[in-house]
């Protein structure tokens, strides 16, 4: 599981983050939602390691990450973000390659080279192989990016977890490779992996999250399941918008703004 | 350029060794003294003693003092300068960068000036450890100064922002090469070069000394940079994605920096500040396979060296018996493939490349 303890974050002195605790459980999926400027971001690369809390503590089940150790972790903890700034003609086969770089010293080995191939194959992503990265569409390029995490973390840690953060993958992406993004992360959840996704869309986490955590000015004001955590008190709480919540035929909640 | 794609690594790398041994076998031939492949082939006997019949001591001398130390002094320096247009380019996440463009050039030649004219002031110093230590540690020290000014204000929390980059580029070329006509021009003694020769580069100083001096840095840096490409490949992606795959970011720019100034530097204080060679060099070889970090390194090293020989060999026989400062060669080649690739990148800011 991965587990914040207590976590403060500051700019400048202006706080960002106070007295985040929360354990994200595997087999869950876990999904933070909140304004912008909440702090999910700056939370996510807490969690991943990217950056050192002011206080507080991060543990992936036993071992705590800190700046130093985060590197380690590469071989069992990828991050998936909304956009990367790859300006260079790489293939696609090449972009997905680096997903194994934490797993080899020098040259891929015949076993990254079948991790890459079975990820494609996932992917649909053989016809690529040899594309230039920068021929491709916002959302190829996107799943060349979640191809390259799966490679990433295609074996689980000695405890037998893998951990899988997501800082909103799915905004720029069309209504098809959202769900099939959402989707697919929830399938990872259930096999026993932990996976944390920020998400802007309230009705996409409350149709893929397990439990939703809700940050507002820096702190955690709610969790729970998406039947608990979606009322239309807490959404005018957070975005001063009243709304409806009704519920699908299969159960979940979703919201229809009224307007303010 | 389609065809080239398919090509292997290896191909490709044995190709661009065939093109430097003709090169070099074509620039010793070509110049004031023409130099047949037999001449060359009984100079290189005598030198191991194994002379079978009288030579030309005169040709010898053109052949063994003046030529042959100059095409090799162009292949490290043009090996040199194009490893750091990819070192740099990675490090900077954009293709328009080079040792010249941010400043690492002028730095150094600044560094190197100050040498030049105020070095004879230390008479403790005789005149070889001024040419060869001092030189290049001033230099060196010039040059990581305004890369790193260059690269900390050029990126913004991790950012890096193209139009912020060239300006600080610009200015800090304008603060080096004031400093640097400065110095040239208040220096009396005649082994302060000119401001020519800081701004456009010659190889007409060249010599055994300088050779062995520059080579000795490329063959140190070009290895050393070879253990970064795959940090440098994952960095393409962004800081963050790049610290998602383990790879320590701020150690590897760090070191990415000093091993880039140093050949850059090295070379600078013997030849001058060549501009664009590190742009253009780049830019061909991942038109021709990829942008893998390992392969540009590798590549840049072998076409860098033919690139620079034959601009040279042009640079001494286009209005011979005069020559041409070799920086007004490249400049004329490269500075259209800069405002190409500037165009290019300008019309797809919605972050495709040029190279889609």
């Amino acid at each position: 599981m991965l587990d914040l303890q207590d976590i403060n974050f500051t700019i400048d002195r202006a706080e960002i983050l106070s007295g985040i605790s929360a354990s994200f459980m595997p087999g869950e999926m876990s999904v933070v939602i909140g304004p912008n400027g909440s702090g999910k971001s700056t939370l996510l690369k807490i969690a991943s390691g990217e950056m050192a809390p002011a206080a507080g503590k991060v543990f992936y089940g036993d071992t705590q990450i800190t700046k130093a150790n985060g590197y380690e972790a590469a071989t069992y903890r990828g991050v998936l973000t909304q956009h990367s700034e790859l300006n260079f003609p790489l293939s696609v086969w090449e972009v997905i390659m680096m997903g194994r770089y934490p797993h080899f010293k020098n040259k891929p080995t015949a076993h990254d080279h079948e991790v890459v191939k079975a990820v494609m194959t996932q992917f649909h992503l053989h016809p690529f192989r040899e594309r230039s990265y920068l021929t491709l569409s916002g959302g190829e390029r996107q799943r060349v990016h979640f191809a390259r995490v799966l490679a990433q973390l295609w074996h689980k840690n000695s405890e037998g977890f893998r951990y899988l953060l997501l800082d909103e993958p799915v905004s720029f992406l069309d209504l098809n490779y959202q769900h099939g993004f959402l989707k697919t992360a929830k399938e990872i959840s259930r096999s026993g992996d932990v996976v944390m996704a920020v998400l802007h869309d309230i009705n996409l986490a409350a149709l893929y999250a397990d439990k939703i955590f809700v940050l507002k000015e820096g702190r955690l004001i709610a969790s729970g399941t998406p039947a608990e955590i979606i009322t239309p008190d807490l959404i005018y709480d957070l975005y001063q918008l009243r709304c409806q919540v009704q519920v699908t035929e299969d159960g979940f909640p979703y919201i229809l703004v009224m307007g303010n | 350029m389609k065809k080239g794609k398919s090509l292997s690594f290896a191909t490709i790398y044995l190709l661009l060794t065939i093109l430097l041994i003709g090169s070099v076998l074509l620039a010793i031939r070509v110049g004031a003294v023409s130099i047949g492949f037999g001449d060359m082939r009984a100079y290189l006997w005598d030198v191991f003693g194994l002379a079978h019949k009288p030579i030309d001591t005169v040709t010898r001398g053109v052949f063994l003092q003046i030529r042959v130390p100059r095409i090799l002094l162009c292949a490290v320096v043009g090996a040199s300068l194009s490893v750091s247009g990819a070192l740099m380019q990675a490090l900077f996440r954009n293709p328009i960068v080079e040792p010249g463009l941010v400043g690492t050039s002028s730095g150094a030649a600044l560094g190197a000036a100050l040498v030049f004219v105020f070095g004879s002031q230390f008479h403790s110093l005789n005149n070889t450890t001024i040419a060869t230590v001092m030189l290049p540690v001033c230099a060196f020290a010039g040059g990581l100064c305004t890369t790193l000014i260059a690269y900390n204000l050029a990126s913004v929390r991790g950012k890096i922002t193209v139009a912020t980059m060239i300006l600080i580029g610009v200015a800090v070329n304008a603060l080096a090469s004031g400093g640097t006509g400065f110095l040239s021009y208040i220096a009396r003694d005649p082994q302060a070069r000119s401001i020519t020769f800081w701004s456009l580069g010659t190889f007409t100083g060249a010599d055994w000394t300088s050779f062995f001096i520059v080579f000795g840095s490329a063959i140190v840096s070009i290895l050393w940079a070879l253990f970064y490409a795959k940090g440098l490949n994952a960095l393409l992606l962004g800081e963050s994605e790049a610290q998602a795959l383990g790879v320590n970011t701020d150690r590897l720019k760090r070191r990415v920096i000093i091993v880039n100034t140093l050949m850059v530097a090295v070379a600078t204080s013997m030849v001058g500040v060549i501009g664009f060679v590190g742009l253009v060099v780049p830019h061909v070889l991942r038109m021709v396979k990829s942008a893998d970090n390992r392969y540009l390194i590798i590549g840049c090293s072998l076409l860098g060296a033919s690139m620079m020989i034959l601009a040279d060999v042009v640079a001494r026989t286009i209005i011979a018996p005069a020559e041409l400062p070799i920086g007004i060669l490249t400049a004329l080649v490269g500075a259209p493939v800069f405002i190409t690739m500037l165009i290019r990148q300008a019309k797809s800011n919605t972050g495709g490349g040029f190279y889609a």
